[in-house]
């Protein structure tokens, strides 16, 4: 990203810290992203949500269908789910680069069984937010934060008990890179993992979005 | 008329912020950050304030008169509940889901956003909401769930529990989520019990001092008035939309079957006259700090309105009355650009404008509308918070301080075997007391149907006998008719206090469901039993007269029509005569005298140089000529009759 380019998009990166307010104190400074904002977002199940990684990065994430919806260069526009008595859906402000919609793309021993997923809930650590939830009784933790370049999206799983198999769907993508790592490839689209048996540090399996076309 | 009404109302509220009010209202400043569409107020067991917003915010001060404030948490959706366990530990109720927000790291601000339950499904729908949040006696979390509405769209993508779309009854507003109209139970290990059914929008829920758990709902289809009810395990309250969540759910119910399963309300809060859509049963566990008012109910309401309800247990279920307790002017202005419109400054709905009655503004800080959340602060002082987004205008907080001045107010009103005994707060006027003209009672019904249903079987109650206290501050009320299955309705404006000053809120509805044998209601509860007589004549009509009297005339002129000085008038010298004209004076001076021409020129137009606004861009000509039917009827006595075809305003 270069420096043009983000005050380009600068006053969308307003938008959200106009609904948002300010910070964590009258008279701190704005707080620094990851912001997680429950919300209507459009496509998605009921209350899902915007995530504004960086004020020129969002994304939605749905708990209930399971993943990242959508992430675009730009931010969120959350006036229309609170201005009137009847609201609209979020607005996506900005150029979508990544897209899934498969029900619970990642699946637990069995690629082709849509697991029953919990959500348990989020957190705010290291510079990323963690989406917690269980498949099938086994707890995941999903984290969220952009790329180390500042670019993209970096996402992460991470599962404490061991002797599990996990599958991804991946989801062909025209607009967005894709890199997958700690997994391996099954066929193309689908990726596994595995939780070992030995479970202090499991090599977590993770994947990185980023916009072919930068803005 | 503007004009003229600046002119009332300047040297009015010049006069009236010299009089202190029993109970004062008290604007705490919000921190600027911060969208004031508060929505949940509680207290830390160590006295910190906290508050949510509609924006999903959760604030807290130690300090509510000079801050700091601190942002605990935000991008929650829409909480309309919250409990803080601690500073560091707060629960609420959004939407979607019960949240325990933890601040792990000590910085001040949650980190953790823990999901505790969400076993309802929720469609994204406007009219979908969940409210909240107590705790019951084991701790376990008490909330509820609002039934959405068809008039906006509902998301079926994803649904965290199957959704069942179909409408089984005939019911405006279905159950498309599981749990959806219910009052539900979350206890410490996170796992869902649902108590009770039947709600249309059970805005408010509440915990009584002894762990009974009570919930309000909102007028609308088969909840035919705002209601208080005690929910008790198993029951049905209603509205059957959300029946088809129950465990022995067997297919949908007619209507004599519903009526049958139904639990009545406690206490019914009269549509138009009680506000129109309550918010959060609080108890006044002050000892004494709030006022003479240990142990009762305080009610907000959407309107400008809180209402104050006295429970007691008949046959072994609760019922009572209902009072306003600090209610506020909305104005001729309002009334007139609201008529008839959704919103709920003044009460929308058939009942609403007919029984809505206006009262003079208070002095000092006024009250806003949207008092859905209340909680009583370790000093004894009543926070109210406050939203209306997209029905009125008026977000914040504010805080209700008793001045220690004891307020004149019928403080109780019991169910006595052949009537009701009223008790006061302080000895009153006792020669009025024992005088049935101080008294106007009635009573109603409301029908349990689809549609919901407008006041049924009105009647005037009689009187038999008065029988009043040795020390004045308690009468009997013996009457002629005392029947299970009415409201009744009792103004006692004439009443004064020994010390000579007036009922401040001389007004008081009870729910009689029930009489100290139990005996119930065994009639139709969809039909009426009176049948209305059918209006043939066109000529003025006098009922319709009292309710435009009601609505805009009463603030001035008195519901008994003795007029008198405007609040806070005589303060002011040299202005005009503030002094309302007297309908029950007799002779060739009563206003009454006057002919109907004289009469019907004088309320189109009123007065130069009088407060008497002009009505003649507010009223219809022939709802003036009702108006001045009903001030014939009521207060005329033998003065002129109204002829038959009046002359028509210009
Ligand atoms: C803002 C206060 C106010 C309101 C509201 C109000 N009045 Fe009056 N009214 C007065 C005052 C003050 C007078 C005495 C006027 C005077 O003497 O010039 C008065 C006088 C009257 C009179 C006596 C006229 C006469 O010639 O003696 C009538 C009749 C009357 N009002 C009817 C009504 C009706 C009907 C309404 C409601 C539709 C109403 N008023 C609402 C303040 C009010």
């Amino acid at each position: 990203m270069n420096r043009t380019g983000r005050s380009l998009l600068l006053p969308a990166a307003l938008l959200v810290a106009l609904v948002a307010g300010p910070g964590l104190s009258e008279d701190k400074d704005p707080p620094t992203p990851p912001q997680v904002y429950r919300t209507f977002m459009p496509g998605a199940g009921p209350s899902a949500f915007g995530v504004v990684l960086a004020p020129y990065l969002a994304l939605c994430y749905d708990p209930l269908r399971g993943g990242v919806n959508q992430s675009w260069q730009g931010t969120l526009d959350l006036a229309p789910t609170l201005r009137a008595k009847i609201n609209e859906p979020a607005t996506i402000a900005g150029t979508v680069f990544y897209e899934e919609s498969i029900l619970q793309p990642l699946r637990i021993e069995d690629p082709e069984t849509v697991p029953e997923r919990r959500f348990k809930g989020y957190r705010y650590a290291d510079g990323a937010v963690i989406f917690d939830y269980t498949l099938d009784g086994v707890a995941v933790s999903e984290a969220l934060r952009i790329t180390s370049d500042g670019d993209g999206v970096e996402r992460a799983w991470m599962v404490a008990e061991g002797g599990h198999t996990f599958y991804f769907l991946a989801e062909e993508q025209s607009d967005a890179e894709v890199v997958f790592t700690g997994g391996t490839k099954v066929s193309p689209g689908l990726w596994k993992f595995e939780t070992g048996t030995d479970t202090d540090s499991p090599a977590p399996f993770a994947m990185t979005m980023q916009a072919k076309t930068k803005k | 008329m503007k004009r003229r009404l600046a002119f009332f109302l300047l040297p009015l509220a010049a006069a009236a912020s010299l009089r202190a009010n029993t109970y004062e209202i008290e604007e705490i400043t919000l921190p600027t950050a911060m969208v004031p569409e508060v929505s949940g107020v509680t207290f830390t067991p160590d006295g910190q304030l906290v508050i949510v917003n509609r924006h999903g915010e959760v604030w807290l001060t130690a300090d509510p008169k000079n801050g700091p404030w601190r942002r605990f948490a935000f991008g929650l959706h829409e909480p309309l509940g919250v409990f803080a366990a601690s500073a560091t530990e707060i629960f609420v109720t959004q939407r979607p889901e019960l949240t325990r927000l933890r601040d792990t790291d000590g910085d001040g601000a949650a980190d953790r956003y823990e999901t505790i339950n969400d076993d309802w499904s929720v469609t994204d729908n406007w009219h979908e909401f969940t409210f909240g949040l107590h705790l019951n006696k084991e701790g376990d979390f008490i909330l509820s769930t609002g039934l959405p509405d068809l008039a906006g769209p509902l998301n079926t993508l994803y649904p965290r529990v199957p959704l069942n779309m179909e409408k089984v009854h005939e019911e405006r507003k279905p159950s498309p989520g599981r749990y959806e109209g219910w009052v539900l139970k979350v206890d410490r290990d996170g796992r869902l019990t649902p108590i009770a059914s039947g709600f249309r929008a059970a805005a408010g829920v509440g915990v009584s001092p002894d762990g009974e758990i009570f919930a309000t709902d909102q007028q609308g289809d088969y909840v035919a008035t705002s209601t208080l009810v005690h929910v008790q395990p198993g029951r049905f309250y209603g509205h059957p939309a959300s029946l088809k969540w129950a465990k022995d759910y067997d297919g949908p119910l007619d209507l004599p079957e519903l009526a049958k399963r139904r639990t009545p309300e406690a206490v019914a809060l009269p549509h138009g006259t009680m506000g129109g859509s309550p918010g959060e049963p609080v108890w006044d566990t002050t000892g004494g700090k709030f006022g003479p008012f240990t142990g009762q109910i305080f009610v907000g309401d959407f309107t400008k309105l809180i209402s104050r309800v006295y429970l007691e247990k008949v046959a072994g279920e609760y019922q009572g009355a209902c009072f306003p307790f600090i209610r506020d002017a909305v104005g001729l202005e309002a009334i007139q650009a609201n008529s008839g419109a959704d919103n709920l400054t003044i009460p929308a709905g058939r009942d609403g404008l007919k029984y809505f009655r206006d009262v003079p503004p208070r002095s000092g800080t006024p009250l806003r509308p949207g008092n859905m959340r209340m909680a009583f602060a370790p000093d004894g002082s009543l926070y109210v918070a406050q939203t209306t987004r997209g029905w009125a205008s008026g977000d914040g907080l504010q805080r209700i301080v008793w001045s220690q001045r004891t307020p004149v107010e019928i403080a109780t009103i019991e169910l006595i075997p052949d009537g009701f005994r009223l008790t006061f707060t302080t000895a009153m006027d006792a020669e009025k007391l024992g005088d049935v003209s101080s008294y106007r009672l009635g009573r109603f019904r409301y029908l349990y149907l689809p549609s919901g249903s407008p006041r049924t079987d009105e009647a005037e109650v009689a009187i038999r006998e008065l029988r009043v206290a040795g020390d004045g501050r308690a009468v009997e009320l013996a009457l002629e008719d005392l029947d299970p299955g009415y409201i009744y309705e009792l103004e006692v404006d004439p009443l004064r206090s020994a010390a000579g000053d007036r009922v401040e809120n001389p007004l008081a509805f009870y729910t009689l469901t029930r009489l100290l044998d139990g005996s119930l209601f065994t009639g139709p509860m969809s039909e009426p039993l009176l049948i209305a007589e059918k209006k043939t004549d066109q000529g003025p009509n006098p009922e319709n007269g009292l309710s435009i009297y009601r609505t805009f005339c009463v603030t001035c002129h008195q519901p008994d029509g003795s007029g008198g000085a405007l609040p806070g008038a005589t303060a002011l010298p040299g202005t005009p005569a503030l002094v309302a004209a007297d309908f029950t004076l007799r002779g060739p001076e009563a206003p009454l005298s006057k002919s109907d021409e004289e009469l019907i020129r004088f309320i189109t137009h009123g007065s130069e140089g009088s407060p008497m606004p002009p009505f003649g861009g507010v009223l219809k000509p022939n709802q003036i000529t009702d108006v001045l039917a009903y001030l014939r009827s009521a207060f005329g006595g033998d003065s002129q009759a109204l002829s038959p075809t009046p002359t028509q305003p210009e």
